[in-house]
């Protein structure tokens, strides 16, 4: 049986836990950062036209981090119920812990497509910061209805997590 | 706190007086002069006046201007710190009396481009010269004069051969010893030689040394390579002097740096005039300026043309003119005015958003850096840059407003207790064998996220009842008090009974709640014609509260941006404590701290502002904002080197 303890040992409940919070830094922070990346190298092609807009430029590369954030706050409320910061973790049996896993499941799916999905509209509303920047706020508005989804996605997260009797 | 009041001016002067006039105008720095192109002018303005044509002239200043940036880029490196750090400070008459010295300037401009070109042609003629002597200098032990070809019979040939090959060639002459080869040096690879070769044999000797790899070299010159040599030793030596003298030379012209850069300035300023110039409409004798004014600026603008002939008409604007926007707001506020810039000017009937924005920015920007030690440093350094460095207008207010925001970190950061993090309970813990502790006064973030969630969630909750509260009172300043009531007050009233409900025991707390509740279904489809519709449009509205959770949700980004930058320097603080109580310990703490929070704040500083603003732009101005403004841009002087008081 020692194969079984050897596997009990790594998947234990506390375990698989953290595994779900790290995959919601993870995917998400991924997420975002090409979200950004996507933004920000197209905004260079903006500031070479005219520095000016540097300001709106940066408003509009900041969008897609929100996901990001959001895993990672995720993440964070996790590790607050399982006590890692007291120094006095919680021993979660398996199906603790993949309860757990699956609340921070949510945000880790919808936070990465909607990430993306928000860089691309970002972008676009580049071309409306080359082209009209007097009107540039309603290319911010049309990504931020993007990340509507995720807000939904982290909502359900953090209530499941928040709501979990270690 | 408002945007201030414009009026048109409309303006004939003598054709005589357009300089003068453009020179008063500048000065005054109140009045944005309209192109006349793009304007809708009376049909008769086409018969009796005619645009300006300044290109010319304008295409000669920037040519002076670009003289003087580019002896100003050569003197730079030579240039001693005081004159970089001081910057010169003029008035109105000591600054048009620059003009007088122009001439004298410009000579030293010449002299400082006439200079740089002699370097540059010496440089030249070096690189010229030492290519000269590597070719020559494989050749110095040969005692053949470079201008000998060969002579009637003979033909000398230069060549180089592999290092390999020469063992081959050393034992042959030819047939019936018809050249003669000699190795004049060698390197790591290759034998330079040089034979004579009997004209009659040369296509022979040409055929068999190429199976050897050998490479034939052409050589100009008309000496012994030993004299080439060294006559290029001396032109070199006499350049290098000329290039030290020429150096000096440009060290002392550099002592006019100053001088050059005020001038550059009063170029600039000569290039405003010439534009506002060209903006004007000639007729015969007169000449015509359009422009917007503020308000108050029209007693001075008068004072201003007193001693001239002019004509002109102060107006108020009329419906659908491009007004342009100039926001007043007080000394502590007006720095703000930068976010609302960023996003884009309120429309001339809309309102000022500055002064309620700025006090949420404030706080949201101090709950996301929340650290006393960076808001310290943060407002010491903007409030010092702005002091020394005197910035030009649009940098002195980002800097204002990072040095008020930084009063809003140290704020906070006491209330988190966050002294450059955890540093003083790490210090404590490492160096002296203690209890790590909390300096915080209202939460600490790391310890207690979810109280930090609660009190972000309701700083946003306030502020977007703030946004719909600024809708309520433009809606009340155009006369709509029932729809202020209907829209506004119903949201109002709901969340207030909602957040009184929940968080209180007030037993009257639910009425307020159904209250507002039922005003929203009442009045929220009041533009349907039955009353079946207005009844379901005003349930359908409550829909609405999914964006307003949204919304809401946004705010956490305060939580998590405050906790990534103290659990940052919470890792900073350990590891810089890691050595220990020691000598070397307390070294490796300075350098790791320095780096460590150096970068930490920078990262922080950047994300705060960001994220606040985004914050202001889509959960804030979303609900009531009317942009569309243009900025107001009055003619006026944009020194780039020196420091003027017009006013």
């Amino acid at each position: 049986m020692k194969f079984m303890e050897f596997l009990l040992e790594i998947f234990s409940g506390t375990n698989i836990a953290i595994l779900g919070a790290a995959i919601a830094t993870i995917v998400t922070g991924s997420a975002s950062a090409k979200g950004v990346y996507m933004v920000g190298e197209a905004a260079t092609g903006v500031i070479i036209e005219d520095p000016n807009k540097f300001g709106k430029t940066l408003i509009l590369q900041a969008l897609p981090a929100t996901q990001g954030i959001y895993g990672l706050i995720t993440t964070f409320l996790i590790i607050v119920k399982l006590g890692i910061l007291e120094g006095n973790v919680a021993d979660l049996s398996i199906g603790q812990g993949i309860y757990l896993f699956a609340a921070a499941m949510p945000i880790t799916f919808v936070g990465y497509c909607s990430a993306i999905k928000q860089a691309k509209v970002a972008c676009a509303g580049l071309n409306i910061v080359s082209k009209r920047p007097d009107h540039f706020i309603k290319g911010v508005l049309f990504s931020a209805m993007v990340e509507t989804y995720a807000v939904f996605a982290v909502l359900i997260s953090l209530m499941l997590v928040l709501f979990f009797q270690a | 706190m408002s945007i201030t009041k414009m009026k048109r001016v409309e303006l004939v002067c003598l054709a005589e007086d357009a300089r003068k006039l453009a020179d008063e105008l500048v000065w005054l720095s109140s009045v944005e002069v309209s192109d006349p192109v793009g304007e809708a002018l009376p049909a008769f303005t086409e018969k009796l006046f005619s645009p300006v044509d300044m290109q010319d002239e304008m295409l000669g200043w920037e040519e002076k201007i670009a003289k003087y940036e580019k002896a100003l880029s050569i003197i730079a490196p030579y240039r001693t710190g005081n004159a970089l750090t001081n910057v010169a400070q003029f008035d109105r008459d000591s600054f048009t009396a620059l003009a007088d010295s122009m001439e004298n300037t410009d000579k030293t401009v010449q002299k400082i481009l006439e200079a740089d070109a002699l370097r540059v042609s010496h440089n030249e003629e070096m690189l010229r010269i030492q290519s000269e002597i590597a070719a020559v200098s494989p050749w110095l032990s040969s005692d053949v004069s470079l201008a000998e070809k060969g002579t009637s019979q003979t033909k000398i040939v230069y060549f180089t051969i592999p290092l390999v090959m020469e063992k081959q060639c050393a034992w042959d002459d030819g047939e019936d010893d018809l050249w003669q080869v000699e190795v004049i040096s060698r390197d790591k690879s290759f034998a330079y030689c040089l034979a004579i070769v009997h004209l009659s044999a040369l296509s022979d000797f040409r055929a068999r040394f190429s199976t050897r790899a050998f490479h034939e070299i052409e050589i100009a010159g008309d000496d012994l390579p030993q004299n080439i040599f060294l006559n290029c030793q001396s032109r070199l030596e006499i350049l290098k002097k000329g290039l030290m003298v020429n150096e000096e030379h440009i060290r002392n012209l550099a002592e006019v740096g100053k001088s050059i850069e005020a001038m550059a300035d009063q170029l600039g300023a000569e290039i405003e005039k010439a534009a506002l110039v060209g903006r004007m409409l000639a007729g015969d004798n007169v000449r015509v300026v359009t422009g917007w004014i503020p308000e108050k600026e029209t007693e001075r603008f008068e004072n201003a043309l007193a001693g001239y002939t002019v004509a002109y008409d102060l107006r108020d604007p009329e419906e659908g003119e491009d007004v342009p926007i100039l926001l007043k707001n007080n000394p502590v506020v007006a720095p703000f005015e930068s976010v609302v810039g960023l996003y884009s000017y309120p429309s001339y009937k809309g309102i000022d958003p500055t002064f309620i924005m700025s006090i949420f920015y404030f706080i949201i920007f101090g709950m996301m850096l929340a650290d006393f030690g960076y808001g310290l440093l943060l407002t010491v350094g903007c409030f010092g840059f702005i002091k020394w460095k005197k910035p030009k207008a649009g940098t002195r207010k980002m800097m204002s407003m990072f040095g008020i925001c930084g009063i809003s970190t140290m704020v906070f950061g006491a209330l988190f207790g966050s002294y450059f993090g955890d540093l003083l309970s790490a210090i404590n813990v490492s160096f002296l064998g203690g209890e790590s502790f909390s300096l915080a006064i209202l939460v600490d973030p790391v310890a207690d996220p979810m109280k930090f969630l609660v009190i972000a969630l309701a700083v946003g909750a306030l502020h977007m009842l703030t946004a719909i509260g600024v809708k309520g009172y433009m809606l009340i300043r155009d006369g709509r008090w029932f729809d202020a009531v209907c829209d506004v007050g119903s949201w109002e009233i709901f969340f207030i009974g909602l957040g009184l409900t929940m968080l209180t025991d007030f037993s009257w707390a639910k009425y307020v709640f159904f209250t507002g509740l039922a005003m929203l279904i009442l009045t929220q489809g009041r533009a349907k014609k039955n009353i079946i519709a207005k009844l379901f449009f005003g349930v359908a509205s409550l829909y609405d509260l999914i964006s307003w959770g949204s919304d809401l949700m946004s705010y956490s980004r305060i939580l998590a941006l405050g906790l990534a930058g103290g659990v940052v320097s919470s890792v900073i603080n350990l590891m810089a404590t890691m050595m220990g109580p020691s000598v070397v310990g307390f070294i490796f703490l300075i350098i790791v701290l320095a780096a460590g929070h150096g970068l930490n704040i920078a990262m922080n500083i950047l994300g705060s502002f960001v994220h606040t603003a985004r914050l202001q732009y889509i959960e804030f101005f979303g609900k009531f904002y009317e942009d569309g403004g243009r900025v107001f841009e009055p003619a006026t002087l944009h020194p780039k080197y020196t420091y003027i008081q017009n006013r």
